[in-house]
This record gives C-alpha cells, sequence and structure tokens, in this order.
C-alpha cells in the first residue's frame, strides 16, 4: 500500500498561471499530486508517496521547468540581512567576482564608449555648425549635455533589457515596458520641454517614450506594449511639464537631481531583471556595440535638431 | 513523420511556450516553440495523431494555433 503524505514546499519566481500549470504538470508526470498551488503564493501543497518518489526527484522535477525548490518558507531561512548589508554585499560581489555581472559589465563598459562617442560626434557637430554663433553654448550647452546622457543612460539600460529577451515574465515585462517608457519620457521631455517649450516638449518626449517603452515592453506581449506605451505617454508629457515650470525657478539646479533620480531607477530596474533572471542566463544575447551607438546617436540628433531649430514657446524665443 | 510549422498567439512569457510544449509531448509530440516569434514546429506520427488533435491540444492549454505550413511523409 501506499504511504501518501502532504508536504510543504516553497517555490519562488512564479508570475502568472502558465508557471503554475508547467510545475503542476511537472510534478503530476513524476507521480507527485498537487493539492494547491497558486502563483500569488509561494507556499505549495503536494501529496506523495516519499517511498516512491524520493524527494530529490520533486526537486529535479521543478528544476526542469526553471524553478527552485525550497523546504523552508524563504523568510526562515538563516537569518535576514539589513538592506545596508544587501547593498554592501551586491557592491563587493560586483567589484570583486570576477564571475559575476558580467554581461552588466560588458553593458555599463559599451555604454561609457557610446556615451564617448556619442559626445565626440556632437562636439564635432557644434564645432562645424555652431561655434561662432554668439551665446550658442549658453543658451544649448547644458541641455544638450543633459540631452546626450538621457539618450545614452536609456540605450544602456535598454541595451541590458534586451539581453534578457525571451527570458522574462509577463510581470518583468511590464515593469520594463513601464519604467523604460516613463524614464525616457521624462527624461528628453524635461530637457526639451525646458528649450522649446510645452507643445514640442510633450510632443517629442511622447514619441520618443511611447516609441521606446512599446519596443522593449513589447517582450511580454501585447500587454507589455500597452503598459510601455501608456507609460510613455504620461513621462513625455509629465517631463516637458517639469522643464517648463521650472523654468521661472531654479531649473538649472533641478536638472542634475532630476537626472540622478531617473538614473538610479533605471540602474534599480537592471539590477531587478538581473536579479529575477539570472537563472535564463543562456537565453541572453547582447546587441551589437555599434548599431546600438548608431541608434543612441540618432536619437541625439533628432534631439539637437528640435531643440536648437525646432519650433519654440512664444516666452521662450 | 510529419513536420508541421504553426503560429501560436496567446504566449507572454517562457512558462507559456514550456507548458504547450509539454502538453503536446502528452499525445506523443514533439515540439520546438519559439515565443519571439510566435512559430512552433511540431513532429508527429500521423498514424496516431492528427493535425486537428494536435490543434485542438494546444487550445485546450489555453491558447490558439494555426498551421502555416504543412509537410506530408518524408
Amino acid at each position: 500500500m501506499s504511504d501518501t503524505i502532504t508536504k510543504d514546499i516553497w517555490i519562488q519566481g512564479m508570475h502568472c498561471d502558465a508557471c503554475e500549470k508547467t510545475i503542476r504538470k511537472s510534478l503530476e508526470r513524476i507521480g507527485v499530486g498537487v493539492e494547491d498551488i497558486r502563483y500569488t503564493n509561494n507556499r505549495v501543497e503536494l501529496l506523495y508517496d516519499p517511498l516512491r518518489v524520493p524527494f530529490s526527484q520533486i526537486e529535479g522535477a521543478v528544476a526542469d521547468v526553471g524553478y527552485r525548490v525550497r523546504e523552508t518558507p524563504p523568510e526562515e531561512s538563516g537569518p535576514r540581512e539589513t538592506s545596508i548589508e544587501r547593498a554592501k554585499r551586491v557592491f563587493h560581489s560586483f567589484r570583486n567576482d570576477p564571475e559575476a555581472y558580467q554581461l552588466e559589465k560588458q553593458v555599463i563598459k559599451s555604454t561609457l564608449g557610446t556615451l564617448f562617442i556619442a559626445a565626440a560626434l556632437e562636439y564635432l557637430i557644434y564645432f562645424i555648425f555652431f561655434w561662432n554663433i554668439q551665446g550658442f553654448l549658453h543658451t544649448y550647452g547644458q541641455y544638450l549635455g543633459y540631452l546626450i546622457v538621457g539618450v545614452v543612460a536609456t540605450g544602456g539600460a535598454v541595451r541590458h533589457l534586451r539581453a534578457y529577451q525571451g527570458a522574462v515574465s509577463c510581470m518583468t515585462g511590464m515593469m520594463i515596458g513601464m519604467t523604460i517608457g516613463m524614464i525616457s519620457g521624462l527624461l528628453l521631455g524635461a530637457v526639451v520641454g525646458a528649450t522649446n517649450g510645452m507643445f514640442v516638449g510633450s510632443v517629442f518626449g511622447m514619441a520618443v517614450g511611447m516609441a521606446v517603452g512599446g519596443w522593449v515592453g513589447v517582450c511580454c506581449g501585447i500587454m507589455g506594449l500597452m503598459e510601455g506605451m501608456m507609460a510613455g505617454l504620461m513621462g513625455g508629457t509629465m517631463g516637458a511639464m517639469i522643464g517648463v515650470m521650472m523654468i521661472p525657478d531654479r531649473l538649472t539646479l533641478f536638472l542634475p537631481i532630476f537626472f540622478v533620480a531617473c538614473l538610479a531607477i533605471l540602474a534599480g530596474l537592471s539590477y531587478m531583471v538581473y536579479k529575477e533572471h539570472k537563472g535564463a542566463r543562456d537565453e541572453v544575447k547582447l546587441y551589437g556595440f555599434w548599431p546600438y551607438t548608431f541608434i543612441n546617436f540618432a536619437f541625439v540628433l533628432a534631439g539637437t535638431i528640435i531643440i536648437v531649430w525646432g519650433p519654440k514657446a512664444a516666452f521662450l524665443r | 513523420m510529419d513536420t508541421l510549422t504553426l503560429s501560436i498567439s496567446g504566449m507572454h512569457c517562457a512558462s507559456c511556450s514550456k507548458l504547450i510544449t509539454m502538453d503536446l509531448e502528452d499525445i506523443g509530440v514533439t515540439a520546438s516553440i519559439d515565443r519571439d516569434t510566435g512559430k512552433g514546429k511540431v513532429t508527429f506520427d500521423p498514424q496516431k495523431v492528427s493535425q486537428d488533435q494536435i490543434l485542438d491540444q494546444i487550445k485546450k492549454s489555453g491558447y490558439q494555433a494555426s498551421v502555416i505550413t504543412g509537410g506530408t511523409a518524408q
């Protein structure tokens, strides 16, 4: 006779209905009954005969579909580290462990390369077209600088996230679309809003935010696409609003604060995707350096043209 | 063995494609699905499984599929 027992295990990282079903199916194939599984809850209740199915086989079946079994609730596994300890640990492994964060280091390097090349090309353009225009640097210098930083930072984050395409779940995909759409819209909307006013700033911010947000969000289908486009719409118009409304106040002081905050969000999102999906490393493929640099510079160029020659609100002429 | 190329819609994440693959294995069909393009290649024995059964099975998993190209016995 069989001696079935019920046992609770904990599985982290389930995001949707399909995750639930694949785990259930994989377990049922080895003769383990799943009494209760919900992707909103890490706890999974099993019904099985330990004499017939060893626990290692259960671990194997769950690992086959890409998840890891814990025998204790995640909260109880070892003493909890504080967020400062955690930040220290992450920072330490980032600096000292050659194995960890290889892709991330590569992305950071290539993004700095892109920044350098975009800035150099922009300087060349300045030198060819604008250097003898009086007051050009004073009027546009800082905004063009912010434009380059904004485009390249978003570009770097996108390059990192696109490398995980195919590995991310619905939830992460929506998060990616939303954050990238919002941040790219905010950054570029604010810069163009500050130089050209509400109308052009909004349209440019919206266009870039919706396009980029939708493009990266589509990694999880129509949900991510919509989420990215909505966030781009909001970020673009909001960014322009911030730029315009800050003009009579301390805009030059606000922009660096704003940019640091936005870049911190991008870094946080990249870390989140890394942490959630580093298990799917084998699906990761990185895009080429030159195509990405070229796309980045195309955005910088479009922004420059709009900032310098685009229509301006009456009070900015 | 016959091979079909299918277009599958409604997949959102890596688990979705895995689920379809597993459900097809149950009826003796080998599938390889590319979630990015929404295309899947299935190999099956026409004596045991029919094309409609395959489409039905995918529908049961909760997705829609249609045949792009079909090959006859090789």
